[in-house]
């Protein structure tokens, strides 16, 4: 066997411009573009990579968003519940405070109505009483009446002291100068004093007041208006007895007991 | 006096170089290969095309199995070894043609091919390596070894060229051998099978190198 060294040098020269040229045209292309290939696929999974990393960052917003607006809304509707609670509260103590208020008012009211009710029963009582103990003492026996004003009539002149006694004739004593008839002391009562008894009352005088002739006697009147008792009168001063006065004293007793109270 | 049936098939000569039907056949490959590659790649784009998306595909298969044989970045080596492993499936390939005669069945090829593997597992490995380093793997793991490592170089090629051109060669003899004893039909299922050893061979050769350079540039920090 024989080799053709012209041959093989060939060969080898043809291979190495074959590798040159499937380099040049083949290699070199193909890896070109599968580095193209593989930098955009890289780019779009970075790309991918970058809209998930969004889109997760967009899905954290949008839940915190939201959890932010659940926990507004629970504060608002505690602001609204606490708002309605007061305002409840509120209107209860202001409705517990009115109903307080009309509670006093009334009571105020209808205890002043109940005071103004007794008062006026008391008055209607007391005038109603001393009508009917006019009536009564109308119809009762005047002479025993008398009597027994005569009697209170000299136990009150026998209480007062001299000072009074004294001035009480100074002013019977005023009243009758001058006059003929007619002294400075006259004694009223409701029925006419019968002459036998006008002796006793100037007896009882005189032996108070000393001499009746020193203020011109004593005059003896008749007021249907006493009821019952006598009065003394002197020029500035009378002595009550009667049964009217006393009656009148006990009406505004009563009434000066309810107006106290 | 008979014409050995080895020897190269002249067919003209330019100037002093004679031009062997081997190397005809060989820039016939060389174009067709050529221009397969220019015509698919000519319009690259990311939205590859039918003929693009083929070549990426035979480009993509050769990168991954350099890649699992040398184990770092193919594609430094890429050039030579897919070059060596299109070529050899091409000119073992070319007997289907009527006429046509493989490259690598005549010496000359395969020696030729032997050559650039021993050439190119020195440049990688120098390069990869450096020179001290390289050379030192001679030594190793003892430098008496060093002689039996050098024949251990040469013989290695030597049996690359001679079973590429031992498989084609024998193939061709069978398959005239059978022609001529059997007549024009029966070939044709050895020729299928020939389809076969030339793809195999084409493997096997493009492979062994693919380890030579590896072992070569083993130690390379990746």
């Amino acid at each position: 066997m024989q080799i053709d060294w012209w041959t093989l040098a060939l060969q080898a020269i043809n291979f190495i411009i074959l590798v040159w040229l499937l380099r040049r045209f083949l290699y070199a292309p193909i890896r070109d573009v599968i580095a193209r290939r593989r930098a955009q696929s890289d780019e779009v999974l970075v790309k991918a990579a970058e809209k998930e990393a969004e889109a997760e960052a967009l899905k954290q917003s949008l839940e915190e968003e939201r959890a932010a607006m659940a926990q507004e809304r629970r504060q608002m509707l505690k602001e609204v519940q606490d708002q309605a609670a007061d305002a409840r509260d509120k209107a209860m103590t202001k409705a517990h405070d009115d109903a307080r208020n009309m509670i006093d008012e009334a009571r105020q009211a209808l205890v002043k109505e109940r005071e103004e009710t007794l008062r006026g029963m008391k008055q209607e009582i007391g005038a109603l009483a001393a009508s009917m103990a006019a009536e009564i003492l109308t119809k009762t026996d005047t002479g025993a009446l008398a009597n027994a004003c005569l009697e209170q009539l000299g136990a009150k002149l026998t209480a007062l002291g001299e000072p009074e006694r004294a001035q009480l004739r100074d002013d019977a004593a005023k009243g009758s100068t001058g006059k003929t008839s007619g002294g400075g002391i006259h004694v009223a009562t409701a029925e006419p004093i019968p002459p036998g008894d006008q002796g006793r009352w100037c007896t009882m005088l005189s032996g108070h007041l000393g001499n009746l002739d020193d203020f011109g006697g004593v005059v003896f009147e008749t007021d249907p208006e006493l009821i019952g008792g006598a009065e003394l009168r002197f020029p500035h001063t009378v002595l009550k007895f009667s049964w009217a006065d006393r009656l009148e004293r006990a009406r505004r007793m009563l009434q000066s007991d309810d107006a106290a109270s | 006096m008979d014409v050995s049936p080895l020897a190269p098939d002249i067919l003209f000569h330019l100037g002093p170089v004679p031009i062997s039907r081997a190397v005809v056949t060989t820039w016939v490959i060389m174009a067709a290969l050529t221009l397969a590659s220019w015509f698919g790649t000519r319009r690259m784009s990311v939205h590859a095309g039918g003929f693009q998306a083929v070549l990426e595909i035979i480009v993509e298969t050769l990168e991954t199995q350099i890649k699992e044989v040398i184990r770092r970045d193919p594609w430094p080596y890429l050039p030579v070894l897919g070059t060596l492993f299109l070529f050899l499936v091409a000119a073992n390939l070319s007997a289907v043609i009527p006429g046509a005669k493989p490259p690598t069945a005549h010496i000359e090829t395969p020696a030729a091919l032997a050559v650039i593997v021993f050439l190119s597992v020195h440049y990688f490995g120098l390069r990869s390596l450096g020179a001290a380093d390289y050379l030192r793997r001679y030594i190793k793991p003892n430098p008496m070894l060093l002689p039996l490592n050098i024949l251990s170089e040469i013989t290695r090629t030597f049996s690359l060229m001679i079973r590429l051109f031992g498989n084609i060669m024998s193939h061709e003899f069978v398959l005239a051998i059978v022609v001529f004893l059997a007549g024009l039909f029966l070939p044709i299922p050895f020729m299928l099978l020939g389809i076969l050893i030339g793809i195999i061979q084409a493997y096997i050769f493009t492979i062994l190198a693919a380890v030579f350079i590896g072992a070569a540039v083993s130690g390379e920090a990746d």
